[in-house]
């Protein structure tokens, strides 16, 4: 395992309150389209150049613009661009992808107890670094159901948050869905073909001490599980059907402003597996990260 | 130079004072209803707003406020904050607004007070 720890600024548009009317203000950065978390991860930028070694650096941003101004449902649709590139670790990724991803309530939750949640994109991805050009395409469902108060008998409910007395605050999102990747050019023949994946995901995020004014939303723990199974392809080169990635981090929140749209933290990040959708190859690393939202 | 007068009535006293006014002049009492109107809108958007609250949240009106925090205090996701569209819209709709309420505009709420400010803003 190579440990790489550096710290790194991170910029996260703020997002309008009042209005939209701006043309800006229709543009989102974050980390990724790929999947939209409940919790989603802000841009990050590193770079370190030293007197006798090359540089490295570190981008993991996706820019999207939201083109539903009008629509009555609770419907997104953004046109993305991202890029993924870290020179950090052992098995550099060097990955972008362009395409267009939508997050759709189905139900309308004031008259309904839930709705599905379903996610999707569709995307042209460039791995740089093996040298393969595929179209992309993933559905993933979530259930969302109306809130219970916070009430502990209830935290098994997905997407629902829950107060564990005045310890912490813990909430879940379990996701199925597909993926598929259709090659249309590779450095090699044996590499060429389709892959259909099936995904299996579950995000975990515990905020400690939410009852305390003082230290309510300054310390949060976050965990995302990945599982990928490729239940048809027809890729020679292909080693493994299983792909497992793994991430973990601790925050420290040490500023806030009054209305909660800006703050700064200082985390730690833990990283193991591999994800085939960001062409992140098999390895682990860790990262001290001071995180900076705008 | 202009005068402020703060008046704290109960509802027969605010008949009277309207009675009164009408009497006299018309463009008094035009600006009488007008502030009236507007005051029974802010009321009116705040309950409502509330009560959407605290269906998506399963919490009483009674047990936030305005600086209530939607995540750690109503214990709203990010889902659930996306899903206010529907509620607040409705809000405006009955208010005779034909302004949309955005996703990602209910996506940046963080406190009780910043969904009085987006649903007032589209009326």
């Amino acid at each position: 395992m190579k440990k790489v720890i550096f710290i790194f600024l991170c910029t996260l548009f703020a997002i309008p309150v009042l209005s939209q009317d701006k043309f800006i203000d229709r543009f989102t950065l974050r980390q990724s389209f790929q999947s939209k978390n409940d919790k989603a991860e802000p841009a990050i930028f590193t770079f370190t150049k030293t007197e006798d070694k090359p540089e490295s650096w570190m981008l993991n941003a996706a820019i999207g613009y939201d083109l539903l101004k009008t629509s009555n449902a609770v419907l997104s649709v953004d046109p993305y661009f991202e890029y993924h590139k870290n020179t950090f670790i052992d098995k550099v990724q060097d990955n972008w992808q362009a395409g267009v991803s939508s997050e759709w309530q189905i139900n309308d939750l004031s008259e309904s107890n839930w709705s599905p949640i379903l996610i999707t994109a569709l995307k042209y991805n460039e791995d740089v670094i093996k040298e393969i050009t595929s179209f992309q395409g993933n559905i993933y469902f979530t259930p969302l159901f109306k809130g219970k108060a916070k009430d502990i008998r209830y935290f098994w409910i997905p997407n629902n948050l829950t107060d564990f007395w005045n310890l912490f605050q813990f909430t879940y999102s379990p996701y199925v869905g597909f993926e598929n990747e259709n090659r249309i050019r590779t450095e090699n023949d044996s590499s060429k073909g389709s892959i259909y994946r099936l995904l299996f995901r579950v995000t975990s995020s515990i905020t400690l001490f939410p009852k305390n004014e003082s230290l309510k939303d300054k310390f949060e723990f976050n965990i995302d599980w990945q599982y990928r199974n490729d239940f048809s392809e027809n890729v020679l080169d292909l080693t493994e059907r299983e792909h497992l990635y793994f991430t973990t981090g601790f925050n420290y929140t040490f500023f806030s402003s009054t209305d909660g749209k800006k703050s700064a933290k200082i985390g730690f990040d833990y990283t193991n597996g591999e994800n085939p959708a960001k062409n992140f190859e098999k390895q682990s690393f860790c990262a001290l990260n001071l995180k900076v939202k705008l | 130079m202009k005068h402020k007068f703060y008046l704290s009535l109960d509802d027969n006293e605010l008949k009277s004072l309207q009675a009164l006014i009408s009497d006299e002049s018309n463009t008094l009492n035009n600006l009488f209803e007008n502030f009236i109107n507007i005051q029974d809108q802010d009321a009116y958007v705040k309950h409502h707003v509330y009560l959407s609250l605290s269906d998506i949240s399963g919490f009483n009106i009674d047990d936030f406020d305005n600086n209530s925090d939607l995540k750690i205090d109503l214990g709203l996701s990010m889902y659930h904050k996306k899903a206010l569209k529907n509620y607040f819209q409705k809000i405006v709709k009955e208010l005779n607004s034909i302004n949309i309420i955005t996703v990602k505009e209910c996506e940046g709420l963080i406190k009780v007070n910043d969904c009085l400010k987006l649903v007032k803003s589209k009326i």
